[in-house]
């Protein structure tokens, strides 16, 4: 599951394109959800293996929830949720002082507000969010609907929404339950607007003044500006068996939704000004959808007819432009880089070891070897290096070096000069510097940060005290931080100026501790 | 010292304590002397002359010197009687029979505060100042001496200055006592718990829990404070790690260490602490500015550390490396010594010119020579020059049962008492043989030193004897003898007082 909103140029990482889009996809791997993330991935099938699109026989382009942004902790620090100790813990950086409260009970998402003013989580065991302002962690607690799952933010840290996600399990705390409702929580104001969607959502992101939940029969456009909250329903599909809707792009301005629906052999087009909802033609078997880098366009990837389909925004019902891929090469998915430059089609059902570079300016193809088949890509946000990463499944013309294994390749996108690494475990969290000259991942059981130099093609090891758990960079620093296993938590903070790793370990004791008054 | 008094209900009386206790104590320039069977603390000018302090009835028990050299604790009890009819204590029915206690603060004018101090703490944390003590259970609970119930979750402070006193709950089997800078806060260690507690106010500032579970109770061994007083450093019993505790802003962190810590070693001067390994041959310097660790490899494990004035010896007492190691923090430079047999103890003198050890007797190896074979067997001192890197080995053709060492401004003497020997030796640790062999009145008891710069020797007899020694004029001694007789038929009269 995918929604784009309005910031294009942060669509660095297309296959993982929610990344910074304060979307609930991106949340699950932030706080934790690994599975579902992969479950939402999983969902994100081939349409052409469907019956009713039957154009290739090939399975489903796996959107690998791999490169998942880290949650957004301020500047001086990282919000840690205890949920078995019904706490949350500031731990400040570089000094790494660390502060605790209390807050409701079973907190199991924190994200902090855009600005960093505040933290937010959701307690599931108590049904309410607790609101820390960052600087004092003084709580405020609102009551929410019972038996919700899903926090989101929205982008000016204006609203909190939380829903009951499908595909996210979660137990009940008992009497009338229903998956069909959402909380709205005024940040500031701790108001809370409780409503009944009438469908259950999977996903929720936001316009200006709007938040968009998105279902399979329906899309529900909730005006955030007016009093009381009100919401608009628009069907997108059949009511009693639709489609599982997998994509979801917005328009820069918020006048459009495009989407994309599990097995359709169309898209759907949403009018977000006059609740409409339409079909778009597409080439047979959509298996991505995206938004180009200047936010101009939706790119949809039509692998059974090897096609891209260009529809301007502006005019997302006009002609849409169709561009020929190269024939022989079967391609389901696409990578923009923030800067316009080449973007890489590639797929990951054919299990070919190769990638196709595509230059939008010139509208050259080339193609491009590498050592094993592509499992996800990834392009760092200067758009100057493409990281694609490889699994454990081999083709017939693997490197021998590879076999088995796992691996990275780092392309330099000016020249295609590449740099692969076989690595001894699956990469499960990955991360970039905001400046955009390091990437950081971690790799499952092994206790190190792979730090990635876009600019060398590099990867330097730095070890860790134990198993890695999640890595996340600190907005507006260079710094990385690094979650690890350890009974008593543990996190670390790599300054990459200086090479130097901070470790504390242990910070949940400090929801132990009393001082008094 | 335990309490051995005996009560005596029958019509006469009789010795049944011993007449003086040669657990002798110093405050100001007085030896102190208690004398059980005259149920009296006397005090005891090198001059010969005696009195007695005012206990008002109670009988001392136990002394301890608040730092500063000029006042003792006195720990005391007294019987009473339920029968408040009843005037002496052997016409008391058996079943109304009872002790109270009480803790004296001792100063040069006599007893200065009297606290209502439970009996059975017999842990004592003291102030570098002199101004708090901290009472706790110490781990040799005398069930005789608790007052029907004993809480094992709470310390008992009291301002010395004041004699204020409170009893502050703390966790379980509080006993390790850390004082703060200044004296005013102390962090008290409990299994499972560190509590930080304002001794000015007598309460709990900052309670921190060292585990999650406490079904897996954490049990923390050697504690130190950085000297700031920021941090206290804190190891767990059977775990390769120190708990990094902030005082200031109440947190914790854990740093892991190669090995289990058995032995911390703080130093003002390079901001750091030692740590010493169970089974790791190395050790550790970690610097609380950044609280990275330095390790210094070494031949034999160190598991023990004594530390005195930027000077570490590390030594192991278990097993049989002959290896002492002394470490210079202002140099960071190690120094090797090889000594005949491994370390029971080890001392460095005021002056930090010297670094003494008690070497005991071990098993001689195969092929060992003869001379090998003569100090394997015996008990010895080691005396380290800590300032030119040379060792001499002494074999001490007895069994040792105190050493005391007295640094002056040129010189360091070592007093060596053996068992059952009516000599001690007196050892120039500059020049350590032969030592000087001082005839005593009687086979030593116990050693100790007067603030003025002397040793005192207590000895095994009946009705006292102390030696006092100049060990720059070892011949010019003072004896005092038979001190002890007086009050051998102590009065009978049941105490009545509420303290």
């Amino acid at each position: 599951m995918r929604v784009f909103v309005t910031f294009p140029a942060l669509c660095a990482f297309v296959a993982c394109s929610d990344n910074n889009l304060y979307t609930a996809g991106a949340d699950y791997a932030e706080t934790g959800y690994a599975s579902e993330e992969g479950d939402w991935a999983d969902a994100d099938t081939d349409a052409d293996t469907d019956s009713d699109s039957d154009t290739d026989s090939l399975p489903s382009e796996e959107e690998n929830s791999f490169f998942a942004m880290a949650p957004a902790p301020a500047p001086t620090y990282v919000f840690v949720a205890n949920p078995d100790r019904d706490t949350v813990t500031r731990i400040g950086v570089p000094a790494l002082d660390v502060l605790t409260a209390p807050v409701g009970e079973g907190p199991e998402q924190v994200q902090t507000t855009p600005d960093y003013l505040y933290a937010v989580t959701y307690n599931a065991d108590s049904d309410d969010l607790s609101i820390l302002p960052a600087d004092t962690l003084d709580e405020e607690r609102v009551s929410v609907r019972k038996n919700l799952d899903t926090l989101e933010m929205s982008p000016d840290g204006s609203w909190a929404v939380v829903y009951n996600a499908v595909g996210v399990e979660d137990e009940s705390s008992g009497g009338a339950t229903s998956t069909k409702e959402a909380s709205f929580v005024h940040v500031t104001s701790g108001a809370h607007t409780a409503m009944a969607l009438g469908f259950q959502p999977r996903d929720v992101a936001f316009t200006e003044s709007s938040a968009i939940l998105l279902g399979d029969a329906w899309l529900g456009v909730v005006d955030l500006e007016s009093d009381p909250l009100s919401i608009e329903l628009i069907s997108i599909g059949d009511e009693v068996d639709p489609p599982e809707t997998e994509e979801l792009v917005l328009d820069p301005e918020g006048r459009y939704a495009l989407l994309r629906q599990k097995s359709a052999s169309n898209l759907v087009l949403v009018d977000l000004v006059d609740f409409e909802a339409s079909n778009l033609e597409v080439g047979a078997g959509p298996t991505d959808l995206d938004l180009t880098p200047d936010g101009t366009q939706a790119v949809a990837v039509a692998r059974g007819d090897g096609q891209l389909w260009l529809y301007d925004l502006d005019d997302p019902g006009g002609a849409p432009e169709i561009i020929g891929m190269p024939e022989g090469e079967v391609l389901g998915s696409i990578a923009f880089s923030a800067d316009g430059g080449p973007a890489l089609l590639f797929s990951t059902a054919t299990g070919v070891s190769r990638f196709t570079s595509w230059d939008p300016e010139t509208g050259e193809f080339g193609l491009h070897p590498l050592p094993k088949p592509v499992s996800a890509v990834g392009v760092d946000p200067t758009g100057g290096t493409a990281l694609i990463l490889h699994d454990q499944a081999d083709s017939e013309d693997i490197d021998p070096t590879y076999e088995g294994m796992y691996g990275i390749t780092l392309v330099e996108l000016s020249s295609f000069r590449a740099n692969d690494y076989a690595l001894p475990a699956e990469p499960v969290s990955f991360t970039h510097s905001d400046d955009g000259q390091r990437g950081y991942f971690i790799m499952d059981g092994k206790p190190y940060l792979e730090v990635l130099d876009y600019g060398a093609l590099l990867i330097d090891e730095v070890r860790l005290k134990s198993d890695p758990v999640f890595v996340g960079t600190l907005p507006e620093t260079n710094w990385a931080y690094v979650s690890q296993e350890h009974d008593l938590g543990r996190i670390s903070f790599y300054d990459p100026d200086d090479g130097s790793l901070k470790t504390i370990t242990g910070f949940e004791l400090n929801s132990g501790i009393e001082v008094e008054e | 010292m335990s309490l051995t008094l005996l009560l005596s209900c029958g019509g006469y009386h009789s010795v049944e304590a011993p007449l003086w206790d040669p657990n002798v104590e110093v405050a100001g320039d007085s030896l102190y002397v208690m004398l059980p069977q005259a149920r009296a603390l006397m005090r005891l000018a090198d001059t010969g002359k005696t009195d007695f302090v005012d206990l008002d009835g109670a009988t001392p028990d136990r002394l301890v010197p608040v730092p500063g050299g000029e006042r003792l604790l006195v720990y005391s009890s007294w019987v009473t009687c339920q029968d408040p009819e009843v005037e002496l204590q052997r016409d008391c029915l058996e079943d109304d029979l009872g002790i109270d206690y009480e803790l004296g603060v001792l100063g040069a004018e006599g007893i200065e505060h009297r606290i209502d101090a439970p009996g059975h703490l017999d842990g004592l944390a003291l102030s570098d100042d002199g101004r708090f003590a901290v009472m706790y259970l110490g781990g040799d609970l005398n069930a005789s001496t608790v007052d029907r119930v004993a809480d094992l979750d709470s310390v008992f402070l009291v301002d010395l200055t004041s004699g204020a006193s409170t009893s502050i709950t703390v966790g379980f089997a509080p006993r390790n006592i850390l004082f703060l800078p200044g004296n005013e806060n102390a962090l008290v260690l409990s299994r499972s718990t560190a509590v930080l507690v304002d001794l000015v106010e007598g309460d709990v500032d900052v309670r921190y829990e060292l585990t999650l579970d406490q079904d897996e109770g954490v049990d923390p061994s050697v504690a130190v404070l950085t000297p700031d007083g920021h941090y206290a450093l804190v190891a767990i019993s059977g775990e390769d790690l120190l708990y990094k505790i902030d005082l200031q802003d109440p947190s914790i962190d854990i740093e892991e260490l190669d090995g289990e810590p058995t032995a911390l070693a703080v130093d003002e001067g390079c901001d750091c602490t030692v740590v010493a390994y169970r089974y790791e041959n190395q050790l550790d310097l970690l610097f609380h500015e950044s609280f990275e660790r330095e390790t210094l490899e070494v031949e034999d494990r160190t598991e023990a550390l004594v530390e005195h004035d930027g000077i570490v010896l590390a030594f192991d007492r278990d097993s049989a490396g002959h290896d002492v190691y002394a470490i210079d923090l202002a140099s960071g430079e190690l120094t090797e010594y090889v000594i005949a047999n491994r370390l029971s103890t080890a001392w460095i003198d005021d002056s930090g010119r010297f670094g003494v050890g008690l070497m005991i007797p071990e098993s001689t190896s195969a092929g060992s020579d003869a001379v090998e074979a003569y100090a394997d067997a015996r008990y010895g001192l080691a005396v380290l020059e800590l300032s030119d890197d040379e060792v001499r080995n002494l074999v001490l053709e007895g069994v040792p049962t105190e050493v005391g060492l007295l640094a002056g401004d040129t010189t360091t003497h070592a007093m060596v008492l053996l068992d059952q020997d009516d000599e001690a030796l007196l050892i120039d640790l500059s020049n350590p043989h032969p030592p000087a062999v001082i005839e005593l009145v009687a086979p030593p008891a116990r050693l100790g030193t007067l603030n003025d710069g002397r040793f005192w020797i207590s000895h095994e007899a009946a009705l006292g004897a102390l030696t006092v020694i100049d060990p720059l004029a070892p011949g010019d001694q003072v004896v005092l003898e038979d001190f002890g007789a007086v009050g051998v038929f102590p009065d009978d009269t049941l105490v009545r007082r509420n303290p």
